[in-house]
């Protein structure tokens, strides 16, 4: 489903991405993880092509970004981050906003309402975003961000700021989502202890490169063992241990 | 996907709906700057009339003397704004919620048609009200500047159309977190909610740079008006000034409200209020002070008389701003206090007039020492 090869990113002089090779299928819901600073955020964005001055190749449900740009970003969905929202739109008119111009059918606005049903949006769907939350406008983000159903969903740390129930009603949607098989779900994230239990997969970055990759197999039989924590694995993974 | 809209011209479109139905909404506000605007078009063009016709003959023949250099200058000058423009199209684009989203050819052609279209209007608008400014003076003279801009116009429109939009737009882009371009999220509310008529990105991006602009909107207009003389610098620094101080008043009478709302309902303490405000408040005081000042003045009224109402005006304003603060919670107590100080001011004035300052100059303190002990959340 995402395709990357030999991504470099540089900022400031600083390579924070190096030659970096990532795959991702359907059907896995995959938590990214690392240190602060050690590029997740950016790895998320270049993977949309929002980050300047990245040399490597990015395919996107085959499509190449950088001569397909539309083609691959019709493929992916990517939780719209707080500080991006519109203040002036209220949340539903962003609903209407990001689906209209996706050119989604009909049916994609019930689909998102019933997600923000889920996640305790209804109430705010006619404030303005401006007067929201951290937590709401989280919402609003991550709502109008997976409107439609693209094969790739992208998160980047948006566990941030939401209230424990709706936490929890969001990484069981996710849950649900991976169950079903036609997506695939990518969630940066500082929550560790989500791979205890619902990641299918984690990957550690890491100097700049995907430093350890803990696939379903190796997970599951960490978890199978009593003696063994995948948290505590994967802090390690971190350490470079 | 041809016929999909581009987001940001969705966006747009929805952003206007809004702030045209809070406008509806907020119509007193809407009466105030739709009076206000009348008001200074009126003053313009008296000024304008009064024009002595020589320096316009003498403006006319100098654009007919130069024709050439002007249509020059003209296809620079637009192919500069048009890149402009679109650059800043991008740029907003990019840092929107709809950067992933996916825009196709299509799509950004439109997008781009549609900006090219607006500066082409603009254009056109402006080369209108300019001859028509003219004809108010000398319809001969009109007619000869018409003839001699039609080129540079034209110059100007074929470049709008042609000018190949920048590339390279997002890696020539800086990395900056959005939050650092933002004025404060409540401040950022109020304008996209309650204050509609100031411009969106006023809020969001450069409140200084559109001050600075209307400033030499207006320091241009003088010079226009009064190219010699001393009164090409008296002039120009008067409508400087004025223009400055009906912004300021305009922002106060919008704001006087919100800022009652805001005092209702905010959570810090009255002291932390007072930091908040006090900027603001300072400016906006002075800005009414000079404008009552001037116009007191051009009435040959005695400057220590001017002087003394100028402090009866900010003691009086920075009594209602700290009773604002004090009052805030709730609203309603706020009304009732202003009209008992009221009542209570006419009665000292009528019965002892000397006592009137002292008694005003006791509650400014008081109300300052109310408002610096109070320290606590209210």
């Amino acid at each position: 489903m995402l395709e990357i090869d030999g991504l470099v990113v540089e900022r400031s002089g600083r390579r924070v991405l190096d030659r970096l090779d990532w795959r991702i299928e359907r059907g896995e819901w995959i938590g990214l993880v690392g240190a602060n600073g050690t590029g997740k955020s950016t790895l998320m964005q270049a993977s949309v092509g929002l980050v300047p001055g990245v040399t490597g190749r990015i395919r996107i449900g085959g499509h190449d970004l950088a001569t397909q740009t539309a083609a691959a970003r019709d493929c992916c969905a990517v939780a719209i981050a707080p500080e991006r929202l519109p203040d002036g739109l209220t949340v539903r008119q962003l609903l209407d906003l990001v689906q209209a111009s996706r050119g989604l059918p009909a049916g994609a606005m019930t689909a998102s309402l019933q997600l923000a049903e889920r996640l305790g949006l209804s109430p705010w769907l006619d404030a303005f975003i401006g007067a929201c939350s951290l937590g709401t406008r989280q919402k609003a983000g991550i709502v109008a961000g997976l409107s439609g159903r693209a094969p790739l969903w992208l998160l980047d740390e948006s566990l941030n700021g939401l209230d424990p129930v709706s936490a929890f009603a969001f990484k069981q949607f996710l849950g649900e989502t991976q169950r079903i098989g036609d997506t695939a779900i990518v969630l940066a994230t500082h929550g560790i202890e989500l791979a205890e239990r619902l990641l299918t997969r984690v990957c550690v970055l890491r100097d700049g490169r995907i430093g350890a990759d803990f696939d379903r197999g190796r997970l599951d039989a960490i978890r199978a063992d009593p003696a063994q924590s995948v948290e505590a694995l994967l802090v390690a993974a971190m350490h470079g241990d | 996907m041809s016929s999909l809209p581009h987001p940001l011209t969705l966006e747009d479109r929805m952003l206007a709906r809004n702030r045209w139905q809070a406008r509806r909404a907020l119509w007193p506000q809407t009466s105030f700057i739709v009076a206000m605007y009348a008001a200074l078009a009126a003053v313009v063009l008296l000024l304008w009339s009064r024009v002595d016709a020589h320096w316009i003959e003498t403006g006319a023949t100098w654009i007919r003397a130069h024709e050439s250099m002007l249509a020059f200058a003209m296809i620079i000058a637009a192919t500069m704004w048009v890149r402009a423009m679109l650059r800043r199209d991008a740029l907003r684009h990019a840092d929107s919620a709809h950067a992933a989203a996916p825009v196709w050819r299509d799509m950004q052609r439109r997008r781009d048609a549609h900006t090219r279209l607006g500066l082409a209007v603009r254009v056109v608008l402006a080369g209108v009200l300019l001859i028509g400014l003219i004809a108010v003076h000398d319809t001969i003279a009109a007619g000869r500047m018409a003839a001699s801009l039609r080129w540079s116009v034209l110059a100007a429109l074929l470049a709008i159309v042609f000018v190949p939009a920048p590339t390279g737009i997002v890696s020539a882009r800086t990395s900056q977190s959005p939050r650092l371009a933002r004025v404060s999220r409540w401040l950022a509310t109020l304008g996209t909610t309650d204050l509609p008529h100031l411009p969106q990105w006023w809020w969001q991006r450069a409140g200084a740079a559109w001050m600075r602009g209307r400033a030499g909107a207006w320091l241009a207009a003088g010079l226009l008006l009064a190219p010699t003389d001393a009164v090409a610098i008296v002039l120009p620094i008067t409508l400087l000034v004025l223009g400055a101080l009906i912004h300021a008043l305009d922002a106060a009478h919008r704001l006087s409200e919100e800022i009652a709302r805001l005092l209702a309902t905010r959570p810090p303490s009255a002291r932390r209020i007072w930091r908040a405000l006090w900027p603001l408040h300072a400016s906006l005081t002075i800005g009414l002070l000079l404008l009552t000042g001037l116009l007191l003045h051009a009435l040959s009224i005695a400057v220590f008389w001017i002087a003394v109402i100028a402090l009866m005006l900010a003691v009086i304003a920075n009594i209602d701003l700290l009773l604002a603060i004090v009052l805030r919670n709730p609203p309603q107590r706020l009304g009732i206090a202003r009209m008992q100080v009221l009542v209570a001011a006419i009665a000292v004035a009528s019965a002892m007039p000397p006592l009137l300052p002292l008694c005003a100059l006791g509650l400014l303190g008081v109300l300052l020492q109310r408002v610096w002990r109070d320290d606590a959340h209210a």
